[in-house]
């Protein structure tokens, strides 16, 4: 009976399986808990990207530009929110007020509400006008793609987050960066 | 009877730490460059070592020293293994333009930006004065494309590997290759 008491005692003091442990950290801790995409490689990668959008003589060159947001394209195996890496960058953008963000598809949300304050009466002074919408000069276009490779002990994962910034006038593409990041998982082999 | 227990009691100590910790192994973050040699795929060593030739290549050559202007297309993939060419061509380019010695158009993107000037020179909401041009896109020079092959070769203790990854510049005017590089990578696992 004694054995058994300690026995047990093992069991739930060595495995602590059943016990987990929640803990709050910093949302911007590099965690490697497995090689697909997490917050960390989402905050790196954003990061790197807004770091060379505000280095670019483009951006920098007067006047302020004014940028919109297409998509970033998903060319990998897992499933990925890109509209978080392009929410990310764009929050980023702003906050540096160096660059003017528009929204191209809540174009029409924003008209419906200028013309009801149009219809309707409103304070003059207080009225929104018609005819002052900014277009935007260039416009932001990227992909995500990776590479995932295994053998019997480890498993390998790459992937490029590519970004091109093309001018509305011109068509040409004016800015183009890549941020890469690579994980490795080794099995553990020996020892508990 | 309490053998048998205290046997079943040992299995689960062991069965169950070794879900709980062997089982974990560790993800580690690794240089992007660095050669590692996972599996004999198309890895991201073949993908910045094609990038890389295929780049010194295209800026060594006389034809970059005007500033042309590219359009990338399809590097068609003719090994029987999913590689993401959009990548390659994705990453010359990105180095190219770095480089500013050539301009770059995308034909895909064409679309998006032709209806965002139609839009801004035809609404009536748009500030006038601070409307884009409609008249003002370049034109390209060269269309970029090429092809990814591969022969793969195995017997009893080797296997082997061929990658060739060819590039080409073709003049619009002309219709002539004014380009054209490959790149070929080796690869021998020995049992």
């Amino acid at each position: 009976m004694r054995l058994f008491i300690v026995l047990f005692i093992l069991v739930f003091s060595g495995c602590s399986n059943g016990l987990a442990r929640i803990q709050r950290v910093d949302s911007k801790t590099i965690t490697l808990t497995s090689i697909y995409w997490g917050s960390s490689e989402l905050n790196e990668m954003t990061e790197g990207m807004v770091q060379s959008i505000l280095k670019s003589k483009y951006i920098t060159n007067p006047p302020k530009k004014v940028c919109s947001f297409f998509k970033i394209e998903n060319r990998t195996y897992e499933h990925i929110d890109t509209n978080a890496i392009l929410e990310s960058i764009k929050t980023a953008l702003i906050k540096s007020s160096r660059v003017k963000v528009i929204d191209i598809d809540k174009r029409e949300l924003l008209h419906q509400e200028l013309n009801r304050q149009a219809k309707n009466r409103y304070h003059f002074q207080s009225v929104t006008r018609i005819g002052k919408e900014l277009g935007a000069d260039a416009i932001f276009l990227g992909d995500i793609s990776a590479i995932y490779q295994k053998n019997i002990v480890s498993k390998d994962m790459y992937y490029k987050l590519t970004l091109n910034l093309y001018d509305v006038q011109k068509g040409e593409i004016v800015w183009s960066d890549e941020v890469e990041i690579r994980k490795i998982y080794t099995r553990k082999l020996i020892g508990w | 009877m309490k053998t048998l227990l205290l046997m079943n009691l040992l299995i689960y100590v062991f069965a169950g730490c070794s879900t709980g910790f062997n089982s974990g192994g560790k993800v580690v973050r690794v240089d992007p460059y660095g050669l590692y040699d996972t599996n004999m795929g198309f890895s991201s060593e073949d993908l910045h070592l094609t990038v890389e030739k295929m780049v010194s290549s295209m800026l060594k050559s006389k034809l970059f020293d005007g500033t042309p202007v590219l359009d990338v297309r399809e590097i068609e993939n003719r090994t029987d293994e999913h590689i993401d060419t959009k990548s390659i061509t994705d990453s010359i380019r990105t180095m190219v333009i770095k480089s500013k010695r050539a301009r770059f158009i995308d034909r895909s993107m064409q679309k998006i930006l032709i209806q965002e000037l139609e839009y801004q020179n035809s609404s009536k909401y748009m500030d006038k004065s601070k409307v884009k041009i409609i008249g003002k896109h370049i034109a390209q020079n060269y269309i970029l494309d090429g092809a990814i092959t591969a022969i793969k070769q195995r017997n009893r203790d080797q296997r082997s590997y061929f990658y060739k990854i060819m590039l080409q510049l073709h003049n619009i005017e002309t219709g002539t290759i004014d380009w054209i590089e490959e790149k070929e990578i080796k690869k021998v696992y020995q049992k």
